[in-house]
């Protein structure tokens, strides 16, 4: 979504089902029919639906990934800060202590391990999921305010290779849905 | 020593379950996805809120003027105005920010270390005691943020280049504090805002208003609820309590330091760290119970945060309060196991020194209250749980005053000992730390879901895709 | 292929093919130490210490453990239970083993020089604990209260699977409860008893902390292996899922950070207090080859155990998990020997070959004594009420 460029035409169609399950097998059909582009919504997370809407996922992997790698640039940050700070560029003798107080260093570099850990996983997260988004097409759906409520959606964007309006619309519709509507942009 | 019992047979399932046994769910039933949502989000997206929401703002509100006041009479004269004075340098200040980040960590270990754990009573409980940790670690950090004596310069606290070229100590807890607190505040902030995001949107959705539907609009960050991103967020909510839960048991583990570094009997002993943090969790279970339990009332939530969530409060109160307890022995016995008389003088004057009034109280509030958990009555009671809790609020209080002036007052030198008594400006602090810690959570219950919606539909049977496919 | 519940019978998974074996290494393991009592009766009774409290830990872990699952429920005890019963009701043995411990006591305790004693000024303040009268009737109290509840804790198991009444289950489980209460308490003392007081100028009182989260790991850390022994058997090999290891590596996890906690805060206070009464215990714990043994302990008992049982699956594979136990139980070991020997041998690090007998000679009886507990039963516990239930429904089959 560039800014400036206006788009038009249809971003896709889109079914609304009444239960889990429902989006659950419509989302596989949707995958062993070969479509690949295509998103769900739920108002809370299904397990395993997003390998369904083909999101290759390992795991925790590439969120364990961007937490190790923040806790880790925490953690010597912080014992840094603590050494430059009180052993070279300030030494002070505190208590008789040496310089390089280091189990006193601990406690700080803990913390701040853990405060870059959690940053590298929230906003990780937000900029995985491109989020904070407020415009998107799936808003102009005039029933998708239940998608936060108790209704689940499947997209097939028109972006896909295999999308044909009319076939896609029938596929959905073969799927038992309460209604398919297109998505515009 | 081999089985006596067959090992191939299987029981018929003939026996009547006593009424006992039957195990109390964690939502009532009935409930959909549908009424989920509308219950709970209802009580935010209403014009009218109960009267006694009112009557509780107002006072409140009243709280956080004695606190205003409070503060500026500190800014225009000095912490002389408090009761500290030679050889009691730290009074209610310290105390009192004790016992509010105490207090804080429930909502933490409810919403980490119980998701950890796959304990799913967590579900209904974790939002608001979340929000109670936030409001008690901003009670909480007033306190030695005024302690500094000149507010307007605690910026120094954190290290920067500047032009006096000065760094700050790193080797004093007191730094280390400042570290732990500000992490804890900014990462309990951050578990709190990843959780209501879904929540955020449930609002933006179902909010007539357009000024609220475009204020929960612009919190929710576009959030849709996609597949994809629920992936994402699920990981992440997990690693946040990966982190939340050593961090938790960090804050207090430091805030211990702040007095078993030093060498004072009463204040240098190795077992402060889990001593404290045990306290902690005791202290803010008791306070999650009581201000669940008349918020259950009031929002009528009787469904959603039903009696086995208040009875497994119960027993994690009673668990902790036998490790505090279990601290108390300790303490008395390595006082006489240390061989060393300003210990063994330390731990008597507690119990019969001047202040042996508050070590009965502490005794009577944190060792014998909680006991009353054994017993299975009082745990799926109300008014016994409700009970128990204030005792163990302000048993947590009394520990604390135990602990910092009951050590202080009595210096290596008789010549240098004196009292310490809290004047009108300690408890006008106090008192208005209170009022805030509850003006912040009536806004909050007001403008903000206080049960977790998404996480609640979850917990619905028709939420189960996959009967088979959990997995943690 | 799948097995049934039933076919998990200790017997049937091969466990009693290791009994006479580890009986007779026990057995050379101890004549050894006697022949080594009779060449230095110093060395050997300050080389049973370690290598009791070692077999110890894990003995009263199980205990404990055992204890908090009943409490406290839940899948992860599924595959331990069994095991840690058969352990925790070793008991009776250890109080045999300690029988050398009450021999020697003159190597191993100072204070129980009474003159020495009288005359030191701090010592000679506590001596209403510090003597040998009441140091051997709490232990004999100690090891009736843990043999009262592993034994009382069986019998009523039994009977629940005679009775099957829900009033029996929760009779257990209360016994459990106050069980747990016991054991931290006794264990805090014993840990006072047996191995502080080896130094009886010094005390600290995060000790009997640190000593029961070790015993809860050491225990923690044995039934893993255990387990992971099993798993090439057909019986045991098709039941035991990864989340089953999962969760005892989660487990394992938990008490190592736990034991790390406790242990570095200690240290770190009083480092940072430098009090004349307290600091020698570290000094002379981490100077020389001690700061070694110190310097591996950080390492082995916690950074390497901690950064593997982070990984999902390291914790998921039988071979690799075993590998993370043995670790964990080597350093168990290491750091029960670094507390207590330097108490006796000042700054200098000592090492004798009786420590690896009695190590042996206790650790093959025992394991000896373990298996034969748990002779006879399965090792899923079949009558558990969550267990039948699962087989009801078809998650679990009773044969193959």
């Amino acid at each position: 979504m560039a800014i400036g460029k206006v788009r038009t035409g249809t971003y896709g169609v889109i079914a609304e089902f009444s239960s889990p399950a429902d989006l659950t097998a419509a989302a596989e059909a949707a995958r062993d029919a070969g479509y690949t582009e295509m998103d769900a919504f739920s108002p809370f997370p299904i397990h395993n639906l997003h390998e369904a809407v083909g999101m290759k996922s390992t795991g925790l992997s590439s969120m364990s990934a961007l937490v190790l790698i923040g806790g880790i640039i925490g953690g010597i940050g912080g014992f840094f800060m603590c050494w430059y700070a009180n052993v070279i560029s300030y030494p002070l003798n505190i208590g008789g202590k040496p310089f390089n107080s280091w189990p006193a260093w601990i406690p700080i570099t803990f913390e701040c391990a853990i405060l870059m850990a959690a940053f590298a996983a929230v906003f990780g997260m937000l900029a995985l999921n491109g989020l904070p988004m407020p415009y998107h097409p799936v808003f102009n759906v005039k029933r998708f305010d239940q998608a936060s409520r108790d209704k689940f959606f499947l997209v097939i964007q028109a972006r896909d290779p295999k999308f044909d309006l009319d076939t896609v619309w029938k596929f959905l519709e073969a799927l038992h849905p309460r209604e398919v509507v297109d998505v515009p942009w | 020593m081999p089985d006596q019992t067959p090992a191939h047979e299987i029981r018929p399932v003939t026996q009547e379950i006593p009424e006992r046994f039957i195990p109390v769910p964690t939502v009532e039933p009935g409930h959909t996805f549908a009424s989920v949502t509308d219950h709970i989000s209802a009580i935010v997206l209403r014009k009218k809120m109960p009267f006694l929401w009112w009557v509780g703002l107002a006072a409140s509100c009243f709280g956080v003027m004695v606190l205003t006041a409070t503060i500026g009479k500190l800014v225009l004269v000095g912490v002389g105005i408090w009761g500290i004075n030679h050889p009691i340098g730290w009074g209610f200040d310290i105390l009192n920010f004790v016992w509010w980040i105490g207090i804080g960590h429930a909502g933490t270990l409810i919403s980490a270390i119980l998701l950890l754990l796959r304990q799913e009573w967590r579900t209904s409980i974790n939002r608001f005691a979340e929000a109670m940790t936030l409001f008690a670690v901003s009670a909480a950090g007033l306190y030695p943020a005024l302690h500094t004596g000149r507010p307007w310069y605690d910026f120094w606290l954190f290290p920067y280049p500047n032009t006096m070229t000065l760094w700050p100590q790193f080797r004093s807890p007191l730094m280390w504090d400042v570290f732990a607190v500000s992490t804890y505040a900014t990462v309990s902030a951050l578990f709190w805002y990843v959780g209501l995001i879904p929540d955020l949107a449930t609002l933006r959705d179902r909010a007539r208003g357009k000024i609220a539907r475009v204020i929960y609009g612009m919190l929710s960050l576009g959030w849709r609820g996609s597949a994809k991103h629920w992936f994402r967020y699920e990981s992440t909510y997990l690693l946040l309590a990966g982190l939340s839960t050593p961090l938790v048991l960090s804050v207090h583990t430091i805030v211990s330091f702040d007095f078993a570094v030093a060498q004072l009997p009463g204040w240098h002993a190795t077992f402060f760290p889990p001593y404290f943090v045990a306290g902690a969790v005791y202290a803010g279970f008791a306070m999650v119970l009581t201000l669940a339990i008349p918020a259950r009332k009031m929002f009528h939530l009787e469904d959603f945060i039903t009696m086995k969530h208040l009875e497994n409060m119960g027993k994690i109160m009673l668990a902790t309060g036998l490790i505090v307890f279990y601290s108390y022995c300790m303490e008395a016995f390595f006082a006489y196991y240390s061989g060393n008389n300003f210990e063994r003088y330390m731990w008597i004057n507690r119990v019969s020194g001047p202040y042996w009034k508050m070590y009965a109280m502490l005794i009577i509030c944190n060792g014998v209250a909680p006991q009353m958990m054994w017993f299975r009555r009082m745990r799926t009671s109300t008014a016994g749980l409700f009970a128990v809790a204030m005792f163990v609020n302000v048993g947590m209080w009394l520990e604390r005053f135990v602990i910092i002036p009951t050590s202080l007052h009595r210096d290596f030198l008789p010549s240098s000992w004196g009292m310490y008594h809290g004047t009108r400006w300690d408890w006008g602090m106090f008192i208005g730390s209170m009022g805030l810690f509850f003006f912040l959570l009536f806004l909050f219950v007001r403008f903000l879901p206080m049960i977790s919606i998404f996480e609640m539909r979850t917990m619905l049977p028709e939420a189960q895709a996959h009967p088979e496919g959990h997995e943690a | 292929m799948s097995a049934g519940v039933a076919e998990t019978n200790a017997s049937a998974t091969g466990i009693s093919q290791w009994r006479m074996p580890s009986l007779v290494i026990g057995i050379i393991g101890l004549a050894l130490s006697a022949l080594g009592y009779f060449i230095n009766q110093e060395t050997f009774f300050r080389s049973w210490l370690p290598s009791f409290l070692f077999w110890f830990s894990i003995v009263a872990g199980s205990l404990a453990v055992l204890m908090l699952q009943y409490v406290t429920g839940g899948e992860w005890g599924l595959m331990i239970r069994r095991p840690l019963g058969a352990a925790a009701r070793t008991m009776l043995w250890m109080v045999l083993f300690f029988i050398p411990i009450i021999l020697g006591m003159k190597y191993l305790y100072p204070w129980s020089n009474t003159q020495w004693a009288m005359a030191d000024e701090n010592v000679s303040q506590k001596l209403g604990w510090l003597n040998w009268k009441r140091f051997l009737a709490f232990a004999a109290l100690y090891f009736a209260l843990w043999n009262l509840w592993a034994w009382r804790i069986r019998a009523l198991s039994l009977s629940f699977y005679q009775d099957r009444s829900p009033y029996t289950e929760l009779k257990r489980r209360k016994w459990a409860a106050s069980g747990l209460l016991m054991i931290v308490l006794t264990l805090t003392f014993a840990s006072i008893d047996w191995m502080m007081s080896t130094e009886p100028k010094w005390s600290s009182t995060m000790y009997g902390i640190t000593f029961v989260v070790g015993c809860a790991l050491s225990a923690l850390a044995f039934v893993t292996f255990f387990l992971t022994r099993l798993v090439n058997t057909e019986a045991m090999g098709s039941l035991l899922k990864p989340t089953h290891l999962r969760d005892l590596g989660n487990l394992m996890l938990a008490f190592v950070m736990f034991y790390a906690y406790t242990t570095f805060s200690e240290f770190l206070l009083i480092w940072y207090a430098n009090l004349h009464e307290e600091i020698p215990h570290f000094l002379v714990r981490t100077s020389g080859l001690w700061g070694a043994v110190a310097f591996s302990v950080a390492m082995f008992h916690f950074f390497l155990p901690f950064g593997l049982l982070l990984i999902r699956p390291i914790k998921d594979r039988p071979k690799t998990i075993a590998i993370v136990a043995v670790i964990i139980i080597v350093m168990r070991y290491v750091a029960l020997y670094w507390l207590v020997a330097p108490s006796w041998y000042g700054e200098h690090f000592t090492w004798s070959w009786m420590n690896l007998t009695t190590l042996l000679g206790i650790g093959g009886v025992w394991i000896w004594a373990f298996i034969g507990q748990l002779r006879g039963q399965t090792i899923i516990p079949i009558h558990e009420t969550w267990v039948e239930e699962a087989i009801r429904e078809g998650a679990l089959k009773v044969n193959g």
